[in-house]
This record gives C-alpha cells, sequence and structure tokens, in this order.
C-alpha cells in the first residue's frame, strides 16, 4: 500500500543537485524535557545539586583547557557559567517549582532556565542580550548530564540531509567530513559562505523558508527525505513513486553533468584570440588534485582561514608549511596564490574567538587583525615562506585599505624572510606579494598601490557590498546587491587600467568570474586572469570557446555606455542566449 | 545596614566579567549583600541578577550590606569598583 501523506515544501535553490538520504536536524534549537510525576522531593532536590556538581566539574576542566590551550582571557568566558551554576537565586527557583508544583528537576529547571533565557533577550541592552547564549549553553550543559537526556550520542548518519537554522564555518567542515548529503539551512543568501562551499563540493543545498522549519521536528529524525537543489523543493515523508523518480532524476542529473564536465575540462582553444589565465579557488587540500585534472594555471585564491575553521587549536608552523607545500607542489609549473588568514565578518574563527563586534563587515576582520596579533602573522608567513621553495607562492592580503598597510606587511614580510634564511631556510626570496583588492577605498587609490603590489586581484563579492552598502546576507536587502551596478563596474576597470599602467597583472577572483553571462564583459575588459571554483570552469572554457576578442571588446564598451544595471543584465543575457550553450 | 553609593568607571560598564569578580566577591563575606541600578534590587551573590542590573559606564551601582562583616564587604565592593576599576 502506498502511503499518501508527503510534504513538499518550497524553498530558494543554493546549490545544484539531488539529494535522497536521512533526515538530520542539526544544533536543535530546543531539548525536550519532558513533567514527570516524581517521588520524593528530597531525592529530586539531591539530585539536581549533584547534576549541578557534576556540570561544574566539566565546566572547570574546559576552562582550564582554554586557559591552556588559548589563554587566560578566554578562559574567563565560562567563568560566568560556572557562576550561573552556582546562583542562589537560580536554585532557590528551582527548588521552589519542584516544591510547589512537585515537579521533576530537570523540567523545573528546564522552565526556570527558559524564563531567564527569554528575559534577558527582550531586554534592549546589546551586552544582556548576548550573555542569552550563556544561559541557553548552561541549561544544555547541566541537562545533558541526565541520562534520559534525548540528544545524548546522536550519530550523524552517512549521506545525512541536515536541516540547520545557522551553520557556523566551522560546523561546516565538519559536517562536510561526515559525507553530508545535502543542506537547508534558515540564513545566508545565495552568496554566503555555505552556498559558496555547497556549489563547491556539489552539495545540492536550499535556503528553507519558516514554513520548512515549522513543519519539521523531531519526529521527522532519521526519516527519508529528498532535496532537489535544482528548483529549491524538500519533500518529507515520500513515497516510493516519488523515491523512484528522483533516483532517476539523480541519475541523469549527475550523468549529464559528468558529460558537460568532461566537454568541456578539455583545454580551452584559443581559436578566438582569447587568452587567459584560468585559476582556481580553493579551500581544502583534498582539492589540490583539480588544478591538474581541470588543466588550470594554478590557484587564484587559497582560502588559508579554512586551517583555522577545520580544528580547535591554533595549526602551528609545521602543519601549515605541510599544507602550503603541497599546494605549491600540486600546483607547479604554475603558481599558487595564498590569501593570508581572512577571518571576521562573516566569517567566523573557530579557535580564536573575535569578539562580537556590531558591524563585523567594517570591523576587524582580514589584514587588520594580522597586523595585530603578529605572532599569529608571522607564524603563517614562515610556514608559506618555507614552502615556497617547493614551487610558486604568493602572498596576498586581504582587506587592505591603505598603502600603509601593504607597507607594514611588507615589512613583516622581509623581516621574516632574513629570519628563515639566517636559521639557514632555502626560501623563494623574491616571492610575489599582492593585494585582493575588495574594499573601495583599495580600488580608488588602485593607481597608488600599483606601485608597489606585484599583483591585483579583485575581490568582487566584498567589493559590491562595500560599494552598494548592502549585505548580501540579508535576505531584506540582498535583492539589491548587483555586480553589474556601474559603480562596480567603474571601479573594475579603474584598478584594471592602474594594473596595466604599472604593468603588474589584474585578476577576478570572486563569484562573478564564474558567472555565465558576465564573464564575456570580464574577458571583454581585458582582465589578466579569472580565479573560479572547481564547478565554474566549464563556464568559462564555454565562453573562451564560442567566441572571439573581438566580439567580446565590443560587447564590453557597449556596457560602459548603459547607465541602468537592468539594461546591462539584458544586454549580457541576450548576448550569452546568442552565443553560448547553457552549461549550469 | 550600611550602604554605599558607587559610579562606574569602566567604559564597558558592568557586563559579564565584572559582574562574576563583583559576584566572587561578595559571595566571600558572611552578610546579606543587595545590589541596586535604581530602579530595582537584586542579590549580590547572583550572577544572574547582577548581570541584569545592566550598568553603563558612569551609571550608579547602590550597594547595601547588612550582616556581620557588612563594613568589609562595602569597603572591597568599593575598592573594586573605584579603586581597581574591575582591573580593566
Amino acid at each position: 500500500m502506498e502511503k499518501n501523506e508527503e510534504i513538499i515544501l518550497k524553498g530558494i535553490p543554493l546549490s545544484t543537485g539531488i539529494a535522497i538520504g536521512k533526515l538530520f536536524l542539526f544544533n536543535p534549537q530546543e531539548v525536550k524535557v519532558v513533567p514527570k510525576i516524581i517521588e520524593s522531593i528530597e531525592e529530586e532536590i539531591q539530585n539536581f545539586y549533584e547534576t549541578l556538581k557534576s556540570t561544574e566539574t566539566e565546566l572547570i576542566l574546559i576552562r582550564e583547557n582554554v586557559s591552556q590551550k588559548i589563554n587566560e582571557e578566554k578562559a574567563k568566558i565560562f567563568d560566568v557559567q560556572i557562576l550561573i551554576l552556582q546562583d542562589p537565586t537560580l536554585h532557590e527557583k528551582v527548588k521552589d517549582k519542584i516544591l510547589t508544583q512537585k515537579l521533576n528537576w530537570d523540567f523545573a529547571f528546564f522552565e526556570v532556565m527558559n524564563e531567564i533565557h527569554k528575559s534577558f533577550l527582550e531586554v534592549e541592552e546589546k551586552n544582556l542580550r548576548e550573555r542569552a547564549i550563556d544561559i541557553h549553553d548552561v541549561k544544555i550543559r547541566v541537562l545533558r548530564q541526565n541520562p534520559n537526556f534525548i540528544r545524548k550520542n546522536l550519530e550523524i548518519p552517512e549521506q545525512a540531509i541536515v536541516l540547520a537554522e545557522t551553520l557556523t564555518p566551522t560546523d561546516l567542515i565538519h559536517l562536510v567530513e561526515k559525507n553530508v548529503a545535502g543542506f537547508v539551512t534558515a540564513s545566508g543568501g545565495i552568496n554566503s559562505h555555505l552556498a559558496i562551499i555547497a556549489r563547491t563540493l556539489g552539495i545540492p543545498s536550499i535556503l528553507g523558508s519558516g514554513k520548512i522549519f515549522s513543519q519539521v521536528y523531531d519526529d521527522f529524525l532519521f526519516s527519508t527525505v529528498i532535496l532537489d537543489g535544482r528548483n529549491g523543493i524538500f519533500i518529507l515523508d515520500p513515497t516510493q513513486t516519488t523515491v523512484d523518480y528522483y533516483r532517476e532524476e539523480k541519475e541523469k542529473f549527475e550523468a549529464t553533468k559528468i558529460q558537460t564536465i568532461k566537454k568541456h575540462f578539455l583545454q580551452a582553444t584559443t581559436k578566438g584570440g582569447i587568452s587567459i589565465d584560468l585559476r582556481l579557488n580553493l579551500s581544502f587540500e583534498n582539492e589540490f588534485g583539480f588544478v591538474e585534472e581541470l588543466n588550470t594555471q594554478g590557484v587564484g585564491l587559497f582560502r588559508s582561514e579554512h586551517l583555522l575553521f577545520q580544528r580547535l587549536e591554533y595549526p602551528n608552523e609545521d602543519l601549515q608549511f605541510s599544507v602550503y607545500r603541497k599546494l605549491a607542489e600540486n600546483c607547479f609549473p604554475f603558481s599558487a596564490r595564498i590569501r593570508t588568514f581572512d577571518v571576521g565578518g562573516e566569517k567566523m574563527i573557530g579557535n580564536l574567538q573575535v569578539p562580537a563586534q556590531n558591524n563585523p563587515c567594517l570591523g576587524w576582520r582580514g589584514i587588520r587583525i594580522s597586523l595585530e596579533m603578529q605572532e599569529l602573522f608571522r607564524t603563517q608567513l614562515r610556514a608559506i615562506l618555507k614552502a615556497s621553495y617547493f614551487g610558486k607562492l604568493e602572498i596576498m592580503l586581504p582587506m587592505l585599505t591603505n598603502l600603509d598597510e601593504f607597507l607594514q606587511a611588507k615589512e613583516i614580510i622581509e623581516n621574516v624572510k632574513n629570519e628563515l634564511e639566517a636559521e639557514g631556510y632555502k626560501i623563494d626570496r623574491n616571492i610575489k606579494t599582492g593585494v585582493m583588492i575588495e574594499v573601495p577605498s583599495a580600488a580608488i587609490t588602485a593607481d597608488l598601490l600599483a606601485k608597489y603590489c606585484d599583483f591585483f586581484s579583485i575581490g568582487t563579492n566584498d567589493l559590491t557590498q562595500y560599494v552598494l552598502a548592502v549585505d548580501r546576507n540579508n535576505n531584506l536587502v540582498s535583492n539589491l546587491y548587483n555586480p553589474l551596478h556601474p559603480s562596480v563596474l567603474r571601479l573594475l576597470k579603474f584598478v584594471l587600467e592602474a594594473g596595466k599602467k604599472a604593468k603588474i597583472p589584474v585578476n577576478i577572483c570572486g563569484e562573478i568570474a564564474g558567472t555565465l553571462h558576465i564573464v564575456p564583459l570580464l574577458l571583454g575588459m581585458g582582465f589578466d586572469g579569472l580565479s573560479v571554483m572547481p564547478t565554474s570552469i566549464p563556464t568559462v572554457r564555454e565562453v573562451i570557446n564560442q567566441t572571439n576578442k573581438k566580439q567580446l571588446e565590443k560587447l564590453a564598451k557597449k556596457v560602459f555606455t548603459l547607465g541602468s544595471q537592468t539594461e546591462i543584465k539584458k544586454l549580457l543575457l541576450e548576448f550569452s542566449h546568442k552565443n553560448l550553450l547553457v552549461v549550469s | 545596614m550600611k550602604e554605599i553609593c558607587l559610579k562606574i568607571k569602566n567604559q564597558a560598564g558592568i557586563h559579564a566579567r565584572p559582574s562574576a569578580l563583583l559576584v566572587n566577591l561578595a559571595a566571600k563575606f558572611d552578610c546579606e549583600v543587595v545590589l541596586s541600578n535604581g530602579h530595582f534590587d537584586v542579590n549580590g551573590k547572583s550572577i544572574l541578577g547582577v548581570i541584569s542590573l545592566a550598568i553603563p559606564y558612569r551609571g550608579l551601582l547602590y550597594v547595601k550590606a547588612n550582616g556581620k562583616d557588612e563594613e568589609k564587604a562595602i569597603e572591597s565592593i568599593s575598592k573594586l569598583v573605584t579603586v581597581d576599576n574591575f582591573f580593566e
């Protein structure tokens, strides 16, 4: 008999593909504790105190650990949690509830903590709202001590479809390691960190609406669900017919993907007279093989901060060195550009907590952190320079806003070079050092910076959001995020011309470099290189193979006469429909 | 009973860390410690209470102590707030 009660929900597609798997709820917002009839009030109260004590012991251990491995300052964060456990008013409230309502201690505690949590969230004072997270944490820690705790030892099944309201980069890495089949998340837009990683790794993902999250609860845990990243469909309790249908669709999808990819992975021809460096944006060690496999000219962006997200401890010099060396060897004879740690902003740092900031994208991030936390920066530079001997590495500085920062960084680099040579290491003394142009101030002064830098790489994702004052992860305004706004295009042109004048290469490493209808414009403008995620290589090859230089230059010229971003997009779409096969 | 009113010089106000220092200190005394922001009173030995006062930079903290070593309690808390400025 067929059940006929499948629930079909709709979200926004983030990463294409089909996944069929077991549902897993990550980071559940709430734990379930049920009220029970109790036998003895004294016993209940005693249990409560004993559990508080064992939680405290656990917390003191964590605190010591953090103090040793990170620093005392970070360890102090846990003092507040320890004090919450000892709080006499909290004890009174819980005891009172156990006594008057004859409730089991865990339910009484659960309710009291929820009330406090709520009262902290309601206030206007920001510092106070931030403490709500401590209250939540303590609640979970205490309840976890209870043997009846539901979430204890919950294992993620293989090929799970993970539903999570938010995922930090660290969570994401852990999940990727577990071979997750698909993601449904409630926050972050099409250009969020999660979406980019999911697309890079080919993990189907959708942005769920509130409706999806309100319909999915614990009962569906581990049940079979279907996620269609092509159109944002999410199906709970699918019938056998639906499962069979999607199995077939999945096979078809993957077969065509492989075919298209094979076709376009061949060396790009130069019959159209377009010569360009095609490079990769990579984040993980297991992607290094793509450089040769996809026939590219090296790595245009290695996001080194992923080394921080993947582990709890700061990656030491030896560990970093081994990764950078592997990168250099995999790319040779081409080069690999390592972007120094770019944390802060939407990208959180795993082990080193960057303090909460009102406006993180305008806050402490990228080169700003590196120049202040010089130990961290020097360790990274030592590892890069030591690895530079094994291939061709380049250093790229993120979030640079002025020449002084560049000169300061350069001085540190020279310093580290001398230090390493004095220690007897062989290094590439002429290692190229360049700048990621992603802040308007750097773009506007590109001509001044060009005299000192060895290359520019334009990070159009950030540049666009800074120029347009649009947070690409804020669903209320993300529709205003548009890299084709004439202001952005003018800046790109200015930076390119500044680079050409100083005879340094100018690359683009934002997502537009892999967007089918925008690639012809970038090639027509005459950029020296594009750096894209592995799955976008076919897109760019398609443009190079199907068009010619003259045609593209004409197109670019036309774009710069237009004042409306809508018209620009229309023109580019028309061009790609006429001249290009649609790959993705 | 002893009472005193203190002005907060700490730029960030009485946030989590200063609250923890206050509570740890208050807990050492064998007397009742009541703190207030002028609107409501809390138990000075309760971290949740002290944090909820949310006293900002230049705000006022009212301290009341009642019991055996009330004098010593008031003296130590004043020192923490005005002299040591929460060691920040």
